[in-house]
């Protein structure tokens, strides 16, 4: 490993390296931040053009545009309430009550400087822990991603702990509509409310643009203001944010960023669960977990360095065992084979300078997100200085060209009109479209997940038990799951000990 | 909206979708029922818990407990119906011809009425045409994305 | 005198369409080519369109545009390519045998013996049956050998049960119907390699294009295909161990029925020069694309074949969608 390290800081200081590096991470920026355009398809829309590019350059690039659309997605949670890519949606639970109050800056500066750390943890891990991580990730089957899932999914009852009850029903109706389309079972069309297209059924992208993009343009409409948020950018904010995440959110932010890392690396798991995982666990352990959702900082940098830390996490297994971590690893797979690259153990011998290469570059673009992201996202805040309806009207288009872009599916298109009524009037009567959200990524694995496990089951002495209950890691799970599901219980006996104590001192 | 009929109704709304999917269960076996199966049943149980409690709040709140957050309905009905037309056009249309009468359209009839209609009139068109434009060199030149084909440009 | 005047038009008429439709025909392709893709950019089928791309620029003066239209394991794509205009601009990826498990298991939109004039194959990615390098089971006897003292334990890992993975183990099964396997059933490769390698699973049946990338880690017992592969030189095909068990995943380009005969002609020429291009092959071999050329009347042959089977051994399964 040595021996390449040196070579490769070298290839980075090439001028047209350091150009691929902003361009990519400007690019991304922009990409991530129109909200439609998602991280996986601003790389796999430059993966043709790197074929003309040497395999160092191009490989460079891809990973500049994976960062920056992965943060870019933030700009827009924050300032508009729709998330850029699905990795932010635990970015708008804060950041838009923080624009909403007038404090945009302070959401945008926690977002880049947590997007930053979070980068760089899950690099440190791609450079030196590869190997043991990717072993580790094996150990994760059919079951265990089952009660990871099912974990996920517990989270639902922290994020809306006083209106739990529709929370969880959301979530299964979540669930529910993700059933639509081919049984992954029997390979059988289902669900399809006899209209042959949804046999493609609800793609998770077109979903959530509509319950969170779709349906708040619908909000921004109805509140008939003139402007989205007032702007009052403060002279050292960025100062100031910047010595706050380093004292008061440093445990934040580093258990953030490690979770971040470990869900990027198992297959199936994406920014999208990571940081909302993320979020609630933040909340769980805080010590007033009510600051939530009314734009705390902390919240923020939770959500947005645990999924800029999957991108190192999801390189792990893509390059030592040639299996993505996440939808855009896998189009980044695409490109490795396509240059010739064979992921695997090798990867870091045989082609070492050049996998090191690419795994400095990741530092480095961490670090120069900094300040192509500072001059970026100073430029989209003046967003909230245009006229309201011109934003609304505008995110209906990105919205449309986002969803028809994934699949060149108009059903596509319905489906985010859909799904954004439902959202709109869901949200009134008091449904929660994040925990739909969930549902709808996560109904698919448990499913397929479970699907295994029972066929799994009838080869195993003790049945399904065994397979489900068995071994180390199942064990610690169903423990995490319990302990998760009893939060809201425990949340409320401490308040009312605490409100006891107050009243014991009056 | 008074807290027992938000109740009420996201109650109905649950059976709703419940019902829809419990209509289309019929050819599923093993797993593949289970699991969707479970899911109908739990959401019927949380559809009728929630009306249910809906009729127990309603009989102790009183008229004054409604939360009031404005909504400007006529306006979200405007946007609503002219997206809904917006997705119909598409594909007769074509993609970039339907993206800028949705855009005039739209901004004229929602832009503040107390500017003279000329005045509305060139600023709906403006924003029409340089966002359409924005779209067109962004999008299809430099990222090659996908816009959806029709009839006319 | 009116009734020449329109004979006189009709035949004016006739006379241009026909001068346009040959003019067309020679100097196809004259404006860009329409290239659907059913799974998404970066995947693998993507790829190889793209290294076919780069040779095709070389042989044709005409680009493609690439229109991916993906989901339900592509069969929205395969039926966008049937659908499409038979102009010759517009053409597109398919796969075997998923266009057959489809048509008769999902009711798809297309119909692999009528919808497509198939260009050529370009793919032939056969599979393996793999175990973890420190399996106990070192051939392929030693497997079957277990798998019949202990009935329904040797789990066996495939990705989706209306794929040539489960076309293979239906196969298998009905071959041999003392060897008792357990199937498990996985989203895709990348699952299913997690199942192996965590030992999860005892058995995959998988690409060659997915194990090969693994052999660190894992032992490939046998290879279901007629004769060995260039990639794994040292694998014996089942056959050669004594089980006729022949089954593969292939790749091919075709244009929706109907198009005119020139432009087959032309398609077929300019994707026959390209296969035989040895920088093309080189290609493909460091992509780790196992090239295997077939021209398109063959191809159609392989289709129809495989179609008759795979019905056959769906209904015998209970799978056959009505």
């Amino acid at each position: 490993m040595h021996e390449f390290l040196l070579p490769a800081f070298l290839n980075l200081l090439q001028p047209l390296n350091i150009f691929l590096m902003i361009a990519g991470l400007a690019g991304g920026i922009v990409v991530g931040a129109l909200p439609g355009l998602t991280a996986t398809m601003g790389v796999a829309l430059m993966v043709p053009v790197t074929f003309s590019m040497d395999p160092m350059n191009g490989l460079v690039m891809l990973g500049a545009i994976y960062v920056g659309a992965i943060y870019g997605g933030a700009n827009s949670a924050i300032l508009i309430c729709t998330p850029g890519t699905p990795s932010s949606v635990a970015t708008t639970f804060d950041g838009w009550p923080l624009c909403q109050a007038g404090r945009a800056d302070e959401g945008l500066y926690t977002s880049l400087l947590s997007s930053s750390f979070g980068g760089i943890v899950g690099s440190f891990f791609l450079l030196f822990l590869a190997a043991p991580l990717a072993e580790g990730a094996l150990n994760f089957g059919a079951s265990e991603n089952f009660w990871l899932c099912l974990f996920g999914l517990s989270t639902i009852a922290v994020m809306s702990a006083d209106n739990m009850g529709k929370g969880l029903v959301s979530g299964a109706v979540g669930m529910l509509v993700s059933t639509v389309g081919l049984d992954p079972n029997s390979g059988a069309p289902r669900f399809t409310f006899g209209i042959y297209e949804m046999v493609q059924g609800v793609a998770v992208i077109p979903c959530m643009i509509g319950l969170f993009s779709f349906s708040q343009v619908l909000f921004l409409i109805g509140s008939e203001r003139q402007h989205i948020a007032d702007y009052r950018p403060r002279k050292g904010t960025f100062g100031k944010i910047f010595s706050y995440l380093l004292t008061k959110c440093k445990t934040v932010l580093l258990r953030s960023s490690i979770m971040g890392t470990l869900i990027g690396i198992l297959p199936g798991a994406g920014g999208e669960i990571a940081s909302i995982i993320c979020y609630n666990e933040s909340k769980r352990w805080d010590k007033d977990p009510s600051r939530y959702g009314k734009g705390c900082i902390e919240g923020v940098a939770s959500s947005e360095s645990a999924n800029n830390a999957v991108i190192g996490g999801s390189m792990i297994p893509m390059l030592t065992l040639g299996i993505p971590g996440s939808a855009v690893a896998a189009v980044l797979m695409g490109a490795l084979l396509a240059h010739g690259l064979q992921p695997g153990f090798k990867i870091f011998t045989a082609t070492g300078e050049l996998t090191y290469t690419f795994i400095a570059s990741q530092f480095a673009v961490n670090l120069l997100m900094i300040p192509v992201g500072f001059v970026l996202c100073k430029c989209m805040a003046r967003l909230l200085n245009l006229e309201l309806n011109m934003v609304a009207i505008g995110i209906v288009v990105l919205a449309y060209i986002g969803a028809y872009a994934i699949s060149n599916s108009m059903l596509d298109l319905w489906m985010v009109v859909l799904f954004g009524v439902v959202g709109f009037f869901g949200v009134m009567v008091g449904w929660d479209a994040g925990a739909m959200a969930l549902g709808v990524i996560l109904g698919p694995m448990i499913e397929e997940n479970l699907g295994s496990c029972l066929q799994l089951a009838q080869a195993t002495d003790g049945g399904l038990q065994t397979v489900l209950a068995g071994g180390f890691i199942n064990k610690i799970l169903i423990g995490a799951l319990v302990l998760s599901l009893l939060t809201p219980f425990l949340l409320k006996w401490k308040k009312a000990r605490a409100k006891a104590s107050e009243d014991d001192h009056a | 909206m008074r807290k027992s009929t938000a109740d009420m109704l996201a109650g109905a709304a649950f059976l709703a979708v419940a019902l829809a999917f419990w209509v289309q269960l019929d050819a599923e076996e093993g797993i593949s029922r289970i699991f969707p199966l479970g899911l109908i049943t739990f959401i019927t149980v949380g559809g009728i818990w929630f009306i249910a409690k809906g009729f127990w709040r309603r009989t102790r709140e009183g008229l004054g407990d409604a939360n009031a957050s404005r909504t400007g309905w006529k306006r979200v009905g405007i946007i609503t119906a002219a997206s809904v037309t917006y997705a119909l056009l598409v594909p007769t249309l074509g993609f970039f011809a339907s993206t800028g009468s949705f855009l005039f359209v739209t901004l004229f009839v929602l832009s503040n009425q107390e500017l003279s209609l000329s005045s509305r009139g060139l600023r709906a068109l403006l924003f029409a045409v340089l966002f359409c434009l924005a779209i067109w060199a962004g999008f299809v030149k430099m990222l090659n994305v996908p816009t959806p084909q029709g009839l006319l440009f | 005198m009116r009734m020449f005047r329109l004979m006189s038009l009709f035949m004016v008429a006739m006379t241009l369409t026909m001068t346009v439709g040959l003019a067309r025909a020679a100097d196809y392709p004259s404006k860009q080519i329409n290239m659907i893709m059913a799974f998404s950019a970066g995947g693998s089928s993507d790829v190889q369109a793209r290294l076919m791309e780069k040779y095709w620029n070389k042989y044709a003066n005409q680009r493609w545009t690439f229109i991916y239209k993906t989901g339900a394991g592509g069969a929205l794509g395969f039926a966008e390519i049937a659908r499409a205009k038979p102009d010759g601009y517009t053409i597109g990826g398919l796969n075997m045998p998923h266009i057959v498990l489809q048509k008769l298991g999902q009711n798809a939109q297309f119909d692999p013996q009528k919808s497509f004039a198939y260009i050529c194959q370009v793919v032939n990615d056969p599979q393996c049956i793999a175990v973890k390098k420190d399996s106990p089971f070192k051939t392929m006897k030693e497997l079957v050998d277990y798998a019949k003292a202990n009935p329904g334990k040797v789990t066996v890992g495939m990705s989706g049960k209306l794929s040539g993975h489960g076309l293979m183990f239906l196969d298998f099964k009905k071959k041999y119907p003392d060897v008792k396997f357990a199937d498990v059933y996985y989203k895709g490769a990348a699952e299913q390699n997690v199942a192996l390698l965590g030992g999860e699973v005892m058995v995959i049946f998988g690409n060659l294009n997915d194990v090969m990338r693994a052999t660190d880690q894992m032992r490939v017992l046998g290879m279901a295909s007629e004769k060995r592969n260039a990639f794994l030189p040292d694998v014996a095909t089942l056959r050669e161990q004594g089980y006729d068990i022949v089954s593969d995943i292939r790749r091919c380009f075709a244009a929706p029925a109907g198009i005119g005969a020139a432009e087959l002609k032309y398609l077929r020429d300019t994707f026959r020069k390209i296969c035989n291009d040895p920088e093309y092959l080189a290609d493909m071999k460091k992509a780790g694309q196992p090239a295997e050329y077939l021209d398109g009347p063959d191809f159609e042959a392989y289709v129809k074949s495989q179609y008759g089977k795979a019905q056959k051994a769906l209904e015998e399964a209970g799978m056959l969608k009505k």
